[in-house]
Parts: structure tokens; sequence; C-alpha cells
């Protein structure tokens, strides 16, 4: 046996190295679990957003409740939110007793994804750790050929389950039970710089519709060829890859069916690359989720749309009441036979009462009181 | 005659000295070359750490090691991906190290060098190394998750394709550490009268140890860097929690990594950052371990 000189050394860091990384996560995962009593108007963290924690009155032996929420300015989106324990009653929908649990698997659009993750996020909080949900994000298609395989119990959609994904499900004896979940719409966007503050939808078609005779070129090349007097010159497009649920979407729109697009155009599953492409660009135009659109007002100005009774801002109120031309619904699909369909049912009772708010911090177009009114009757008949 | 041989010879004289004069030159154009190829290369590298710490280090706290997914990046963390990481490798490893040691054994001891057999088999492991990631990801997909064993979407499928991935590089780096054992260490085993068995458990292992540990552990940080096919194989984009068996749903630190850059908000890409550092620091770790291993168990014949 040779010792090689510095070996010591060498092992010394190999354990300073290996410590640096599990003690913190040992220590971490012990100190996390344990939570000490708490009041009313105690301060939280923000992982502990929505956590429900019982307080027994020692005389009385009454018992309260009081969940962590936002204390400061109203919205999760604050420049600095400050988070607190306040009083609630306990509703049905709160599953801090939940006694089995609940291990649901849900796959699908990535445009659900965030809506569905806040949702999961908080449930789990709400039953102190018993709800784990999992989401996957193989996109609406991909979602539906797992669920109707019998590999998932939920599948997210950002459109309605389509004729052949009917079929397969079909095939394999799935039914199912769709749910209206929330409203999203699409932008249109442009360069703040761009002068144009309305579009057309027949303008928008005549910028996206493919060449007839061409394999898939458009035949709009300039900003004047689309829109009649516009002279900004070179029309730069950026869109959704067809993959995606936003491509179905837009296109269904624009051109009524889903697969016809123009196929010359910065094509991405990233929404941030059409950000990033159209800040950089005064002639460009892109398009994807009115959340995202919200989200960089000050890099990208989203455009009014016209679809012939007037120009319609793009905003949350004119997406809920369908008049903006571009708002569609969001589904999640229930199979009725899944294992765990009890505890689904309280998933998406606790999701409904809290529509609103989760809504609201996924930055999606949360529903109006009758669609959650239709929504809970759907769930509770599953 | 005289004087033009005399010319002649001051002409090959100078000529001489320009050609050394271009092959110096020649020289120093290459050793420049070299060190801006060195420069391009390491300058890179270097940069690409420096920004990656540098944009990491407002997230690197116990708080980010501990937290577990979140659709919003102030409190989002990787302990699910950190878990999930090792229920996929630590299995993947172990399984495909004695399946690769037993088959270099038997390939390397029990199998004639120059058959057929053997030049068959080792034909097709030296293709399996080369097989692009995705390939055993679509492999695994068809008939681990679906099809013959059906075991869907889990920690199990994702560890055996994992380890069905690595098999080929340890298997190939396992024969180099054993053919690297002198053969007269047998011959002294076999002339005091031990078997076979005995002569490879007790003397040829112990001496390929290096080697066998060195292939395995970066077979390993292979397989801990590795997403494609994991993306296949529905590692999932939020877990609430650690996995607690072979048949749960996991993600995994390569994939946190995408999730978080493909991430609109900005503040996901400081996620970003610092989950690629505690990463780049566990592969830092396991090949460190390859070093110590290699070191401690050290033989000069």
């Amino acid at each position: 046996m040779k010792l090689v000189h510095g070996e010591k050394k060498s092992s010394l860091v190999a354990k300073i190295v290996v410590a640096a990384i599990f003690v913190p996560l040992i220590v971490g995962s012990f100190a996390s679990g344990a939570s000490a009593a708490v009041k009313s108007g105690d301060n939280c963290k923000r992982r502990d957003l929505f956590r429900l924690e019982k307080i027994t009155n020692p005389k009385t032996k009454s018992v309260t409740w009081v969940r962590c929420m936002v204390s400061t300015g109203s919205s999760l989106h604050a420049e600095k939110p400050k988070f607190s324990y306040q009083r609630v009653a306990l509703r049905q929908a709160d599953y801090r007793t939940t006694t089995t649990k609940t291990e649901i698997r849900m796959d699908g659009s990535s445009t659900v994804y965030p809506l569905m993750a806040v949702a999961a996020k908080y449930f789990y909080s709400t039953t102190n750790g018993l709800g784990k949900i999992s989401i996957g994000l193989s996109g609406t298609g991909g979602g539906f050929e797992k669920f109707c395989k019998g590999e998932t119990d939920m599948s997210n959609a950002s459109r309605a389950i389509s004729t052949t994904e009917i079929a397969a499900c079909a095939a394999k004896g799935i039914t199912y039970t769709e749910v209206l979940v929330a409203n999203d719409g699409l932008a249109v966007v442009v360069n703040p710089s761009n002068p144009l503050k309305c579009i057309k939808m027949t303008e928008l078609k005549e910028m996206w519709k493919p060449a007839t005779g061409t394999s898939g070129v458009g035949s709009a090349k300039t900003w004047g060829a689309a829109i009649a007097g516009n002279t900004l010159g070179d029309l730069k497009l950026y869109g959704a890859g067809s993959d995606s649920g936003t491509f179905d979407s837009f296109n269904t729109f624009v051109h009524a069916k889903s697969t016809t697009s123009r196929t010359d155009y910065q094509a991405t599953e990233n929404d941030n690359v059409t950000v990033q492409g159209v800040a950089a660009d005064k002639t460009a135009l892109g398009y994807y989720g009115l959340s995202y659109a919200i989200e960089n007002a000050s890099k990208n100005k989203a455009l009014q749309l016209d679809k012939g009774a007037g120009c319609v801002e793009a905003n949350n109120a004119n997406v809920q009441n369908g008049t903006y031309a571009m708002s569609r619904p969001l589904y999640v699909y229930v199979k009725n036979t899944a294992k765990e369909i009890g505890n689904i049912k309280k998933f998406l009772t606790f999701y409904l009462d809290n529509a609103q708010r989760i809504g609201d911090d996924a930055l999606f177009v949360p529903l109006t009181a009758a669609q959650v009114g239709v929504a809970k009757a759907k769930v509770a008949s599953l | 005659m005289t004087s033009q041989t005399l010319a002649e010879t001051l002409d090959s004289r100078s000529l001489t000295s320009s050609v050394v004069g271009t092959r110096q030159t020649k020289d120093i154009f290459f050793l420049v070359g070299l060190w801006l190829a060195l420069l391009i290369a390491f300058g890179t590298l270097i940069t690409l750490l420096i920004d990656t710490f540098v944009t990491a280090r407002s997230r690197l706290n116990t708080d980010f090691l501990t937290a577990f997914p979140s659709p919003f990046p102030e409190d989002t963390g990787i302990q699910a991906a950190f878990f999930g990481s090792l229920w996929v490798v630590v299995p993947a490893g172990l399984v495909s190290l004695f399946v690769a040691v037993c088959t270099a054994v038997f390939l390397e001891e029990f199998v004639k060098q120059d058959s057929r057999f053997a030049g068959f088999v080792s034909l097709n492991i030296q293709t399996l190394a080369g097989v692009p990631s995705i390939v055993f990801g679509i492999l695994g997909l068809a008939f681990v998750a679906r099809g013959a064993l059906a075991w869907g979407f889990t920690i199990r499928t994702a560890s055996v394709v994992l380890g069905m991935m690595i098999l080929p590089i340890m298997i190939v780096s396992s024969r180099e550490a054993i053919r690297a054992v002198p053969s007269s260490l047998r011959e002294g085993a076999y002339a005091l009268g031990s078997t076979r068995w005995q002569c490879i458990r007790r003397q040829v292992l112990p001496a390929a140890i290096p080697g066998i540990a060195t292939g395995s552990i970066l077979g390993i940080s292979r397989a801990l860097g590795e997403s494609a096919p994991l993306i296949m194989l529905g590692a999932l984009a939020y877990v609430s929690s650690n996995p607690a068996g072979f048949s749960d749903y996991y993600t995994v630190l390569p994939l946190a990594i995408f999730k978080y850059a493909t991430e609109a908000q900005v503040e996901f890409q400081y996620a970003a950052a610092a989950a690629i550092v505690v990463l780049l620091v566990l592969m830092l770790a396991l090949n460190l371990l390859a070093i110590i291993i290699r070191d401690r168990s050290r033989k000069s014949w």
C-alpha cells in the first residue's frame, strides 16, 4: 500500500463538502416538522401560506383555527408581502382533520400547471402535509394520452377533450368528468414603442395564415400586408410551439382550426422567449397567456382585440364575460373510477371554495360565482 | 568552380537559416495557438462558474435546500428533487456495479479473449456505451413503464433505466481495471494452489478496486446529471414531498433546474443557479470520493 501525499487533506475536504450538503438538509427537515403553538396575529413564513393551526383554549376547551395568510396589502403580488396567522372559521373545505393520506397524480397542460401547483401547495399546507399532489407537464395532448391509458387520475387541459381522445378513453373504458377550473385569456403583444393599439381578428388571420401552395410559409411579410395602411415595415412573429395548448388555442381563435398556422415564425414552448424577443424588436408581434402579459406589462404591450364589435381591452373582466375575443376555459378531467376519488373530491371542493384566492395568486382569471356553482355541482356528483 | 561552390555554400547557408527561422516562428505560433485554445476552454468554464455562483448566492441557504417545490419563486426549494435524485441514482448505481463487475470478471477471466463470442459481446457493449441516453428513455417507456413490466412512472422505472444506461460504461471500465492486474499475480495464486474463484476473489478483484471504483463513480455522476430519459419517464415538475418508496412519483435535480430555467418569472433564474451549484457540489463530492478510493487502495507492482 503506497501512501499518497496529501491524502489526509483531500479526505478532509470531502468530509466538509459532504457535510455542507447533508447537515442543513437533515437539520432542516427536522426543524420544519416541529411547529410551536401559534396564536392569531403571529407572523408566519411564506412557505406556510394557507397552513391551518388549531388553538385550544385551556380553560374552556373551545377550539378555534388560525390560517397563515397575506397580512399587508391585498395581494400576494404586493411589493413585499407579509404573512401572519389570522382567525378563520373552519369550513368543509379545510381538511386539517383529514385522516387518510392523499396521493393524487395529475398530468397535462403547462398552462394549467401554475394554477394546480398553487392549489396543490395550499392543499398540502391546509392538510398539514397529508394531501400530497404531484403534477406532470406533458402538455394537454400528452396528458390525455396518459389519462386515457389509465396512468393518471386527473388530466389538466387548456382545451376541451378532442374526439380522437374521447375514442381513446372509451376504448379503455375510462369514464371522466370535466370540471372548469379557471378562465384564461390569450394576449397578442407588441413592442411598447409600437403605435398600434387595437387589432382586428381578420387582420390577425391575414398575418398568421399560411399562403396557399407553399409548405406553410406565410404570405404577409410586412405589417402593411396584413393591416391596410400600416407602415411599420418588416413583420417578425413569435408564437407557441406546435405541441403546446397555447398553439392550438390561438389557431382556433384566429383560423377556427387548431392546426392551421404559418410555420415561418419563432416557435417556442417557453413564453419567456417571446417576451424577450418582442421586448427587443420594435416590429415584432407575439402571443401567450394573459397571465404572462399582465406580469410582463412593462416589456410587452397587449393589444386590444376587435372581433367585429369594437376594440376590447385585454383584462380579467372582459375574459370572464366573454367579450374579449381570445378567452378560453381551462379544465381538469377527473377519472370517475379513480381509486383516490374521495380525496380528489376533497381537493376539488377545496379548490372551488378558494378559487378566487388561488386564481389571483396564480395570475389567472378566476371563475365567476356562477361558474363556481356549476363546477361544485359536478364535483358533488362524482 | 571554387567561387561558384562558395557562392552556392553561402546561398545554401542563408537558405538553411531562413528555414530554421520559419520553423521557429511556426513553433511559436503553435504554442500561442495551444495557449489560446486552453484560454478559450478554461475561460468559458470559469466565466460560467463565476456567473452561476454569483447568481446563486442569494438563494444558497438552508431554506432553499429544505423547501419543497413551489409555484412562487421566493419559497421554492429542492429537497424533493435532492432526495428524488438519491432514490433514483443510488440503487441504479449499486445494481449496475454488481452486474458490471460480474460481467467484466466473466469476460476477462472466463472467456477466451480471441473467441468469436468475446468479440461479439465486446462490440455490443461498446456500441451500447455510445447510444444516446434518450434512446434508453424510449426503451424504458416502452418496456418498463408500459408494456411488459408496466411499472408506471415511478422511481423503480427510472432507477432501472438509468442503471441500464450506465451499465456499459461500468463494464468497460471494470474490464480495463481487471485487465490491468498483472498476470504474475494470478500465476502466483495458482502456483500456491488456489482455485479460480479464490484467485479472483482474493487477488484480482482487490487489485482492480481503484479502477472499478473510479469508473463506476464516473458512471454514477453521469446518471446524476441525466435529464433526457427521465423526461420520457415522467419525472414530475411538482412533487410536494420526499419519496417514501420505490413505487412513488419523483423529480430529480436536473429536471428541477430545467423547470426553474424555463419559468417566465425572472426570480426563478436565481433558484436555477442555486440548484446548479448544489448539483455541481454533489458531482464534485462524488468525483472526490473516486479520487480518495483510488488513492487509498492504489498499489504499485
